[in-house]
């Protein structure tokens, strides 16, 4: 370990913690009975990176990120992805406008230069228009007719789609995926919170959270979260989990073997420690553990694994995969010796 | 250092010592059992290594269970992990440890608050241990109480060194008569040899050496009884050809000859005949049947220059009497050049000569020598016209101008001081076409299996026949086991 490295002190800690939870606490306001979905999302935002939302319409998807976008006081886009959406439609472009000098064409951005960018229901527009994102996403710039401009910081797409009616959509390519920090399944909510909803919710209209952060908070949170330590026994589980993804390598798991084509990009392992950072300010802690690990894995991973046609005939999914590798892959590197008892 | 350091360092060497311990007791075990088959081994023998294998048999569990030790000591990374995972996971354990190698804020205490009470109880597994010790340890006891055996005198065995010698005289026997083939005398001779050693007066007789010696002695019989009949087998087959060479007709002594010469071959090859080379005591003995000193240098040169052959094949295609062929022989050699000698095996060997017999008036073996030289310089002089390449071209008739003529004609475009064409130099090799149409209509083989399609090979109406490969091939041959397993389950009907 570096020598100059600086680590947390206990009231840096504490801030973060406390700028965490009072996210989740005004986003569990708002989203009922979804605290995980919550988490994830914020433990993603804080981490700068990027959240595939994908469920079922009406579960609230789109009032979380405008949820979440009200929190943090961050400017707020929103795009409907469409069929006949072009990539001009999000990136902008030059128009004919009258100036002091007489006409010329001025740059007019497009939604994409803001905080917090909310592309709803991104597979359904062309190729064409999805990748157009794709600089945004890697590089927070956007290039339109040879020029390139810095989007404001920070920068973070949400991104939402629907797993059914799948006609007229377009996947998204592996590697739009892979720009994605986490893919968070929106799952149902129970019989309790559903009367809750109804019962507090005039058309189902969440309440309006007020303002917990602003931009410079943001920027803070993230400086920090890079301070936080990861200890070489985590950095290690974390590569022997990425790793165990790739059905030909020695530590893949059976199912992993016969379900998986292709396995997870260095990318996933970057985000994967990134994300636990933060996981563990939220937590309180000044270091990484295995908890904040297998915490983050799964929304880090599933959607990293390409499966093989098999696992879609046997019915096996991503999600099942990653736990497989979780119970797997053990966090000690070097397994104690068998002929010891302990206890 | 602090607590946690030194909880690491004190749990770690508890665990290594647990370790040391159930290793060294299992290599103990296995000692004891490699200790145990020593201990039989020497009573078999008759001797009492009791105390050694003893020894031995622990020497070498014990180094078994170092080097095991040296691969799978624990170190301190894994006792960290241990305690911080008994503690939830956190990485605060591991943290304050990897924090304390770079002691640069005054915190520590701070993080003490962070420890939580956990700790290892690392002791062996002596169930496991005794899995391997137990038996090891009973088996040795048990072997201490085998009787050690006394070794049994040892008696020579008469019989079999007589039987050897017998077949070593039979071998040699069968070499002298026998024309043996190398591959089989060696392995005679190294059958021999093996028997030889294991008939040492110091190791008792058994049955396998009998046995080994009545197989060694059929072999030998049954190697002289082919021998004897494949000779007789090409004696009787000689005296049949040689039968068949007096008769008649002209056809059947053709065969004859000719199977006689296969006979020949196949008898030197083997080494039935002795090599005949033209030496000078054949050319002597040639000599005194009335050759003539120049025949017989010419007949030298020819058969350096490996002309004899084709001259004798040339003898055959006129149909000649062996004394006409001698005195035709002379006569070339005294009269044609070695060039024009060339060109008559040349014109032997295109079967050109057989036409002489077809010309009016000519029987074999009734015309003059005038007669015949002329003939040979006529026969050659056409000939030469009516070679390929020079000029002829290929005509209907030729020498009438009628009939369809392609090339230049039949007129030789040479005028004189030409170049000497380079396919002159060329040797000409007619290739033997069948002589009857139902030889080349021969069925060669008949399948019960429909003939395979190569597309390439086909054109292009053959990928009708490709594509048309039936779904059960393709199934078998382009998916994956394991993928045919999957598609198999998802298809499979549901009870």
């Amino acid at each position: 370990m570096d020598q100059q490295y600086s680590y947390l002190n206990d009231s840096e800690v504490q801030s973060c913690q406390q700028l965490g939870q009072r996210l989740m606490d005004g986003l569990n306001a708002v989203i009922l009975g979804q605290e995980d979905l919550v988490r994830s999302v914020v433990t993603a935002s804080l981490a700068g990176g990027h959240v595939l939302l994908e469920g079922l319409p009406g579960l609230g998807k789109t009032e979380l990120v405008k949820g979440l976008a009200r929190l943090l006081s961050l400017q707020f886009q929103r795009v409907q992805f469409t069929p006949d959406l072009l990539p001009g439609d999000i990136t902008g472009g030059h128009v004919l406008q009258e100036t002091a000098t007489g006409k010329d064409f001025v740059f007019r951005p497009g939604p994409v230069f803001c905080n917090l960018l909310l592309a709803d229901e991104i597979n359904r527009a062309s190729p064409k228009t999805q990748s157009a994102l794709l600089e945004a996403m890697a590089e927070a710039r956007v290039t339109v007719l040879g020029e390139t401009r810095d989007l404001p910081r920070p920068f973070f797409v949400l991104a939402t789609q629907n797993p059914i009616e799948m006609e007229g959509t377009y996947p998204l390519p592996e590697a739009q995926l892979d720009r994605f920090m986490f893919k968070v399944d929106v799952g149902p909510v129970s019989v309790a919170v559903l009367e809750a909803i109804v019962g507090s919710r005039r058309h189902g209209r969440p309440p309006q959270p007020e303002a917990v952060a602003d931009g410079a908070e943001f920027e803070k949170f993230s400086n920090l979260a890079g301070r936080v330590h990861i200890p070489k026994a985590v950095l290690s589980y974390i590569a022997r989990l990425c790793e165990a993804t790739h059905p030909a390598a020695e530590a893949a798991p059976k199912m992993v073997r016969e379900y998986v084509r292709y396995g997870a990009s260095p990318r996933a392992a970057i985000s994967i420690a990134e994300s636990a950072r933060v996981d563990a300010l939220i937590d309180g802690k000044p270091t990484v553990g295995f908890d904040n690990v297998n915490r983050v894995v799964s929304p880090a991973l599933i959607h990293r694994i390409v499966m093989d046609y098999r696992a879609r005939l046997d019915g096996v999914g991503a999600g099942m995969v990653v736990a497989d590798l979780l119970t797997n892959v053990k966090p000690l590197k070097d397994p104690l010796p068998e002929e010891v008892i302990d206890g | 250092m602090s607590d946690l350091q030194l909880q690491v360092r004190r749990d770690r060497r508890r665990w290594n010592q647990a370790l040391a311990m159930s290793l060294a007791g299992t290599g103990c075990g296995i000692g004891l059992l490699i200790g145990g088959c020593a201990v039989v081994l020497g009573r078999v023998y008759g001797y009492q290594w009791d105390a050694p294998a003893l020894l031995l048999g622990v020497g070498v569990g014990l180094i078994w269970a170092i080097r095991k030790f040296a691969q799978r000591q624990v170190n301190d990374e894994q006792i960290a992990t241990l305690l911080d995972l008994r503690a939830g996971g956190a990485g605060l354990l591991l943290f304050e440890l990897e924090r304390l190698k770079n002691p640069s804020t005054a915190d520590i205490a701070r993080l003490s608050s962070h420890r939580m009470e956990v700790q290892t109880q690392p002791r062996p597994d002596i169930r496991r241990i005794l899995r391997t010790l137990l038996p090891g340890l009973l088996f040795f006891a048990a072997t201490l109480f085998l009787p050690v055996r006394v070794p049994a005198a040892v008696s020579n065995d008469p019989i079999s060194q007589r039987r050897i010698e017998e077949l070593q005289q039979l071998a040699e026997a069968l070499d002298e008569t026998l024309v043996l083939d190398e591959q089989l005398r060696e392995e005679i001779q190294q059958n021999l040899e093996a028997l030889t050693s294991e008939s040492n007066p110091d190791q008792p007789e058994g049955e396998a050496l009998r046995e080994a010696l009545d197989q060694l002695e059929s072999r030998m019989e049954s190697v002289a009884a082919e021998e004897a009949q494949q000779l007789e087998d090409q004696l009787r087959q000689s005296a049949d050809a040689a039968r068949d060479a007096a008769a008649e007709d002209p056809m059947q002594r053709e065969n004859a000859l000719d199977m006689l010469g296969e006979l020949a071959e196949k008898m030197k090859e083997d080494g039935a005949l002795p090599e005949m080379p033209l030496n000078a005591e054949f050319l002597e003995q040639l000599a005194k049947n009335g050759l003539s000193e120049e025949f017989l240098e010419q007949l030298k040169k020819l058969a350096e220059s490996g002309m004899l052959d084709q001259l004798g094949e040339l003898a055959r295609g006129m149909k000649l009497d062996p004394e006409l062929a001698k005195k035709l022989a002379e006569m070339l050699s005294g009269q044609l050049s070695q060039a024009a000698l060339e060109k008559l095996a040349e014109l032997a060997k295109q079967g050109l000569l057989k036409n002489m017999q077809r010309m009016e008036g000519m029987e074999a073996g009734t015309h003059s020598m005038s007669e015949l030289a002329e003939m040979l310089a006529l026969e050659m002089g056409q000939s030469a016209m009516s070679v390929p390449g020079k000029g002829s071209g290929t005509t209907a008739q030729a020498g009438t101008g009628a009939g369809i003529t392609r090339g230049p004609g039949s007129v030789p475009l040479t005028w004189g001081d030409e170049t000497p064409d380079l396919r002159d130099q060329m040797k000409w090799t007619s290739m033997a076409a069948p002589d009857s149409p139902e030889e080349a209509m021969e069925i060669i083989r008949m399948t019960s299996t429909a003939p395979t399609v190569d597309a390439k090979a086909e054109g292009v109406g053959a990928a009708d026949v490709v594509t048309s490969t039936p779904g059960e091939t393709v199934w078998k041959r382009r998916m994956n086991p394991d993928h045919r397993q999957a598609v198999k389950r998802f298809f499979k009907p549901k009870d």
